[in-house]
């Protein structure tokens, strides 16, 4: 017999020998984190919590919208001292002409086999853009779908991550954004939340940024 | 890696006199302690605290387990269906086995490993290591451990037994033109840059579960780094390896074990990653893996779930509070304990990967003081199950004995005093001898060899046996006190 049906076997006689009744989700509800208090949030409240958890998260928060969203990217990326960008098309057109704009636009690269497109994430990307489907306002987290435009090395490889969040977009709590996601049981490749720079504290204890991700994150909140 | 849990006693009394790793361990902690403090002060439930928040963590866990073998088969069903390969192992030989010959399919030499507790227990870096497959730890601690060759002391900061001075000399004498600096920044950046490089050039990146979704077939990792995103985005192969007690029903089930998960064990609201899987790069898409594989590892986890009180040992979402709580673990760290997982979740699940024969001293290895349980995020009743593992190795061959090794820790001196109590309890004249016996040369007590005595003194019997007092108190109320002919 194979190592699957065994390990079942195993695991169905000890779930005969304790015939205990199938309880399903509605029964350990108890300890809910409660949802009801948020009505009462009003979305401005919901926004500085957002914000202040990213801001204590060590991530950089602009607050923005449509039409000074470019300028508020370009007054960000001169402030680093970062001169090149890398991101989709779809936020290039956003960000409007970029021949105004200081910065040289890098597209992702399309040209050459896997092995060359690392590299040049690696060695010769300073800086991404990336916008996030989704904020949770209870940790303060940006919601990622990556996707064939705006694929997965973009917010994890180059050592600065811009991300570009509309107010809209803010949920309560994971919990409340699940219910609400449009993707029910068939899922994207990658989700991922991310809620900071990337961090580390396993040497004594001492909170470091730039462990393995990007060491700088920004943040555009778009009202 | 060995793991060595028969040298308990040894162990321990070295690391007791180990003054560097005291102040390590008590500094590491303390501030763990705290965190989590804070983490959970500020929790608005309806019920209004951790004690709420936990009884739901339980009740997910629970449920979950009891539909575990129906989980399992859904889990392999929408992972296969998402593309993503499930591989069965009920041996970390047969894990071991099954990961080696998916990175030789692909003729791979370079491999990216993040932090995953499931692969220290099936010994993988050795085992890749003498088939020519270099397997490089990247979670920062894990990376500090491995190049002192050593194994993680804690199971969330794997290097947490050092202080940065070790690890500024570790750096110093381990890597190529690096000087020595204590500078934490700077010593992250080093890290950094020698992982980058494995990242960018590794064949394959391995990593460990935190939740998989029956329901949709996804898997979940939390972490704060980016090793792990790393691990399942750069490289061409993905390897998720998994206890199979880590499957959750459905998707809803996640955040509140997520949040409890991360308060426990880092005193976060939520890491800085939180990351899930569910297929390989889909056509059209420019990065990811092509192939991703989920290996479920058995490993005595079987054994444990046929019990219904062994079984909430599966519970566990491995957060660690219990050992940063434990005064033993705190005393002696992680590495004395000689099994991939130390503290009090060490005890309870070791017996079950390892056998009784080979663990039976960790069970005895606490005050049964109740810290554990009472911070332990899904409420595993650590020290009901300590207590019950006790008499599994005292017991072979009864209805409790069911743990592999069991009957293991029986001495015969030992059962044949009891057995002498016991029948002296049934016959009450020797029984009142005897006890008089005892009173009477209570003096001598202090001469009979035992362990108790190396650390505290040893106790005496009463000069008046109980039987005794209470004779001479009938007969003293018998004879009516004068007072009370007066009144
Ligand atoms: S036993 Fe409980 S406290 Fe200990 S690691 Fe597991 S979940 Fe955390």
């Amino acid at each position: 017999m194979s190592a699957r049906e065994n390990i079942l076997n195993r695991l169905r006689n000890g779930s005969a020998s304790h015939p205990a009744m199938h309880r399903n989700a509605a029964h350990d509800a108890c300890g809910q984190i409660s949802h009801a208090s948020n009505v009462s949030i009003t979305t401005d409240r919901m926004r500085q919590q957002f914000i202040e958890l990213l801001r204590a998260n060590h991530a950089q928060v602009m607050e923005t919208d449509d039409l000074g969203l470019a300028e508020s990217v370009v007054t960000c990326l001169q402030e680093l001292g970062i001169t090149q960008l890398m991101g989709s098309e779809e936020v290039r057109f956003l960000l409007g002409e970029q021949g105004e704009m200081p910065i040289q636009w890098q597209p992702w690269p399309t040209k050459g086999n896997d092995a060359e497109k690392k590299e040049t994430l690696f060695s010769r990307t300073p800086a991404a853009i990336t916008t996030a489907t989704a904020g949770i306002v209870e940790t303060g987290s940006l919601v990622l779908i990556p996707s064939a435009t705006e694929p997965r090395s973009l917010s994890l490889i180059p050592p600065t991550h811009l991300v570009i969040i509309r107010e809209r977009d803010l949920y309560p709590d994971l919990e409340n954004y699940i219910a609400h996601s449009p993707w029910g049981l068939s899922m994207p490749t990658n989700i991922v939340l991310v809620s900071g720079p990337s961090k580390t504290a396993d040497i004594q204890q001492t909170l470091a940024y730039g462990a393995h991700g990007p060491s700088k994150l920004v943040v555009f909140l778009v009202s | 890696m060995k793991q060595q849990p028969e040298a308990f006693h040894p162990n321990s009394t070295a690391a007791l006199a180990d003054p560097v790793l005291r102040s390590n361990f008590r500094g590491a902690m303390e501030f763990l302690r705290n965190k989590r403090r804070t983490a959970f002060a500020g929790v608005n439930t309806e019920e209004g605290d951790f004690a709420a928040l936990s009884r739901r963590g339980e009740a997910i866990k629970q449920r979950c387990l009891q539909q575990l073998p129906e989980l399992l088969e859904q889990l392999e069903q929408n992972c296969t269906r998402n593309g993503i390969q499930v591989h069965w192992a009920e041996t970390s030989q047969q894990a071991n086995e099954i990961i080696e010959s998916l990175i030789r399919a692909r003729n791979g030499r370079k491999a990216v490993k993040g932090k995953s507790m499931v692969t220290e227990e099936i010994g993988l870096n050795e085992y890749l290591g003498d088939r020519g497959v270099d397997c490089i730890e990247s979670d920062m601690g894990e990376f500090i451990v491995q190049l002192a060759g050593e194994t993680p002391s804690h199971i969330i900061m794997p290097a947490i037994h050092k202080d940065a001075g070790q690890i500024a000399s570790l750096f110093e004498n381990n890597l190529e033109d690096t000087p020595y600096t204590e500078d934490v920044d700077q010593l992250i950046g080093i890290g950094r840059q020698q992982l980058r490089e494995r990242f960018q050039h590794a064949d394959v990146g391995i990593t460990g579960v935190n939740f998989a979704v029956a329901e949709t077939g996804t898997l979940c990792l939390v972490e704060n780094e980016g090793n792990g995103r790393m691990c399942t985005t750069v490289p061409p192969l993905h390897i998720a390896v998994t206890g199979i007690e880590k499957v959750v029903a459905q998707l809803s089930d996640v955040p509140p074990l997520l949040s409890l998960l991360t308060r426990s064990a880092t005193g976060q609201k939520i890491t800085t990653y939180f990351n899930m899987i569910s297929s390989p790069r889909k056509p059209g898409e420019q990065d990811g893996p092509e192939e991703v594989h989920l290996v479920l590892l058995d490993n005595g986890r079987s054994q444990a779930f046929a019990d219904e009180e062994l079984r909430k040992t599966l519970q566990c979402i491995r957060c660690g509070a219990c050992m940063n709580h434990c005064p033993v673990y705190t005393r002696i760290g992680g590495h004395a304990y000689g099994t991939t997982y130390p503290g009090p979740i060490g005890k309870i699940v070791s017996p079950h990967l390892l056998g009784l024969d080979a663990t039976k001293d960790l069970p005895t290895a606490s005050s049964l003081c109740g810290a554990c349980e009472e911070v332990c995020p899904v409420r595993i009743p650590i020290p009901k199950l300590l207590q019950r593992l006790r008499v599994e190795s005292n017991h072979a061959g009864t209805a409790e004995g069911i743990v592999r090794g069991a009957g293991s820790g029986r001495k015969p001196l030992e059962a044949l005093v009891w057995k002498a109590w016991a029948w002296a309890c049934r016959h009450p004249a020797i029984y009142h001898r005897g006890a008089s016996l005892a009173a009477h040369g209570r003096k001598l007590f202090r001469f009979l060899p035992s362990r108790w005595k190396t650390q505290r003194t040893m106790p005496q019997p009463a000069q008046i046996t109980l039987h005794a007092a209470l004779k001479n108190r009938q007969r003293r109320s018998a004879t009516p006190c004068p007072q009370e002919k007066i009144s």
